[in-house]
């Protein structure tokens, strides 16, 4: 008795058991949850399971990146939309960094006209919802561009119109592929040439032909091998006929519009949060570094800004969470998203609303933890080494 | 003593037997408890559902809220009205927060099946065509082949066009907008050649283009899309008021019921189906819990099928629609309705 008492007195023992409880009562909800609404759905005669993603999904699709055509499966469709909201999820975040660092730069600069400007676009900016963005760009784009018979032709390959940017398609991608394989190679090459060098400048104080041999391996032999692909592939090159062009790969102008929004939108936040960073290095660091003779571009780029990355890192990935959140606002304009596609389109036409924005959550919890442990290890690489 | 007990119960069980047993109907026990219906309809399509400036609704669907408001409460004005997207329509008859959805919605097989609805007949025979810019000379569907086609996500139309054209090794452009009025907004702003929705929808929306006159409807539908109220599974005796108000419109327009003549017909006519149908005789109101005069004050306050059509989208509109499919079956149309025996 007294052996089980002091079992139970046992801090660890008794953790554990308040851990366990916690987690059972936790699940038993979630049960009790799912039964509870699946029992009532089936009373009311709503279908419900996930049967539906294996059906024709008949829906037609004008952006698509995975192949997917009006008779494959819901699952195709789901595939589609979520390839879409990574596509404009990752390319908005590359572009709203770039934007954000000048503007954030540019804020800080001591020329008057450059910070005041920077600082009108940062408040205005942040003081806007985001969907008057989005659909300021969406009629402000298609408003611009010329209809398809009066399109701007680009060296009469491209055509641009407000049905958007119709690009050629190679027939056979092959020799594309080839030659994307060529390129990395070539990059990788680049890398393990920049890293002897340095370790042999480390070692014996020599310098090596770094320059010219990256020049040639980071830009020649692409365009040479990309010269090569094209030259010797069939194009089909888009041309007008009907309504609208034919043929070649269609940038819409849904695209478009989301992509300017996202960034234009992300990059005020982006600038406050790189002034904020640099702000925050003593400006004894600055100081120093003039002493030592060096110039204020120098001293932006070795001593300030690899230190104000540590504290920018953290604020960044929140925003690149809102851009990957926010990219749902392309269901506004019809930009082909997994929320538009699936949310929208599949759910109407399935009417399961459980299943399908159960997910559409899940989606975005995913690309969303992907993202954060991408930072976090960014994060981590760069902190501060105490020797 | 005795005998005056025996009377009692023989009598109390006789007329307890005589009474009308009546299944219980939640939706129509809220109804009346609440003092007014629930009618979820369109956002705002003119012809359909449509609020003016000062809030009210008029509509061919309106119309018919207001018809079943009249029979189930006495007052067509006791609606009080949901606008509902195409998204929104179907969780929101689902779960209870309307008690009827008159909202031009196509009746289909896996709507039927799957979303635990049932469609109480049809109000409007739709069929879906395109409406173009007129400089575009398009004339037929075929002719499309190549453009941009704007339409509402989750519409039957947005499936029934990506089909259409497929069969047909036609290739469009398909942009699939999230509202109706996003979709026609686009399309008016040049995004889309062509916008699709049914025929009546489009003589609606042409209403809110920049310029109307610059644009037309083509002519040939590519679909049959027949519309009606819709309600969820369950409380038969409810599904059965909502079947039998719409039937009793199109009923009162075969037999020459009107607004205009409803009294003088239910006071003085000789056929014993327009007696019943406005409860001279028969008492078939009370057979669904409801007064006997129910279609009387219905076609009273509303009017008969007919004249609600020329009213909201007929002659009598903006919208100009001919009858067409819309007309009584002995008119060479399609509107029929089972007796009232």
């Amino acid at each position: 008795m007294t052996r089980a008492l002091s079992f139970f007195n046992d801090k660890r023992v008794r953790g554990v058991i308040y851990q366990a409880a916690v987690l059972l009562g936790l699940v038993g909800l979630i049960v009790y949850f799912v039964r509870n609404a699946s029992e009532n759905m089936m009373k009311a005669g709503i279908a419900s399971g996930f049967d539906f993603l294996w059906r024709t999904s008949g829906i037609e699709v004008p952006f698509v990146l995975t192949g997917y055509t009006q008779q494959d499966d819901i699952l195709a469709l789901f595939w589609a939309g979520v390839a879409n909201t990574m596509l404009v999820t990752v390319i908005a975040i590359v572009l709203a960094t770039l934007l954000g660092f000048v503007v954030g730069i540019a804020r800080l600069s001591s020329h008057w006209l450059l910070s005041t400007l920077a600082g009108a676009y940062i408040e205005f900016v942040r003081n806007i919802p985001l969907l008057f963005f989005v659909l300021f760009w969406y009629f402000g784009v298609i408003a611009a561009l010329p209809a398809p018979r009066a399109s701007i032709s680009l060296f009469g390959v491209a055509f641009l119109n407000n049905r958007g940017l119709t690009i050629p398609l190679p027939d056979a991608p092959a020799n594309f592929r080839w030659a994307l394989l060529a390129i990395l190679v070539s990059w990788l090459a680049q890398w393990v040439v920049a890293r002897w060098a340095r370790r042999r400048k480390e070692r014996t104080g020599r310098d090596a032909p770094v320059f010219t041999i990256g020049l040639v391996l980071v830009i020649l032999v692409p365009i040479l091998v990309v010269t090569y692909a094209s030259l010797t592939t069939r194009w089909d090159v888009p041309a007008l006929r009907g309504f609208n062009y034919r043929g070649g790969f269609v940038v819409i102008p849904e695209f478009v519009a989301l992509l300017a929004a996202l960034v234009t939108y992300t990059a005020g936040f982006i600038a406050e949060i790189v002034r904020g960073g640099i702000q925050a290095i003593p400006h004894g660091q600055t100081e120093a570094a003039s002493a030592l003779g060096l110039r204020p571009g120098p001293i932006l780029r070795l001593v300030t800004i690899p230190q104000a990355m540590r504290i920018m890192i953290p604020p960044m990935t929140n925003q690149y969470l809102n851009v990957l959140k926010n990219s749902s606002f392309g269901a506004a304009i019809a930009y082909p998203d997994v929320v538009s596609l699936f949310m929208g389109s599949a759910l109407n036409n399935t009417g399961q609303a459980i299943e399908i924005i159960a997910m559409t959550l899940a989606v975005y919890l995913v690309i969303g933890l992907a993202v954060s442990a991408f930072m976090n290890w960014y994060n981590a690489r760069i902190a501060l080494v105490t020797r | 003593m005795k005998y005056l007990l025996a009377a009692l119960i023989v009598a109390g069980g006789a007329s307890a037997a005589m009474a009308q047993q009546l299944a219980p109907s939640p939706t129509l026990d809220a109804v009346k408890a609440r003092g007014n219906l629930e009618c979820g309809v369109h956002l705002g399509l003119p012809g359909f559902s449509f609020a003016n400036d000062k809030g009210e609704w008029s509509g061919i669907d309106v119309d018919y809220c207001r018809a079943l408001a009249a029979a189930v409460l006495g007052d067509a004005n006791k609606v009080k009205y949901t606008p509902t997207s195409v998204q929104q329509r179907w969780p929101i008859l689902q779960s209870g927060q309307v008690d009827v959805l008159s909202r031009n919605s196509t009746i289909t097989f896996s709507r039927n099946a799957t979303l635990g609805l049932n469609f109480q007949g049809i109000n409007f025979y739709e069929g879906q065509t395109f409406i173009v810019r007129k400089s575009t000379n398009a004339k037929t569907a075929a002719d499309l082949d190549g453009a941009s086609v704007c339409v509402a996500a989750g519409s039957t139309e947005e499936k029934n066009a990506a089909d259409w054209f497929r069969e047909r090794n036609l290739k469009v452009t398909i942009t699939n907008f999230q509202k109706n009025d996003d979709a026609i907004a686009a399309y008016d702003s040049g995004r889309c050649d062509a916008y699709t929705a049914g025929v009546g929808a489009l003589a609606g929306q042409r209403v809110k283009l920049k310029v109307p006159g610059d644009h037309i409807i083509l002519t040939q539908p590519i679909s049959n899309d027949p519309q009606g109220p819709v309600t969820r599974w369950g409380d038969e005796r409810w599904q059965l008021i909502v079947r039998w108000v719409l039937n009793g419109m199109i009923a009162a327009e075969a037999l020459g019921v009107t607004s205009a003549n409803v009294d003088e017909m239910k006071a003085n006519s000789k056929n014993s189906e327009v007696r019943r149908l406005l409860g001279a005789e028969g008492g078939f109101g009370a057979m669904m819990g409801l007064p006997d005069d129910w279609m009387y004050k219905a076609i009273k306050q509303v009017g008969n099928y007919g004249e609600s059509f020329e009213r909201t989208v007929g002659m009598g509109s903006p919208l100009k629609m001919e009858r067409g499919q819309n007309q009584l079956w002995t008119k060479g149309g399609l509107l029929f309705t089972p007796p009232f025996q």
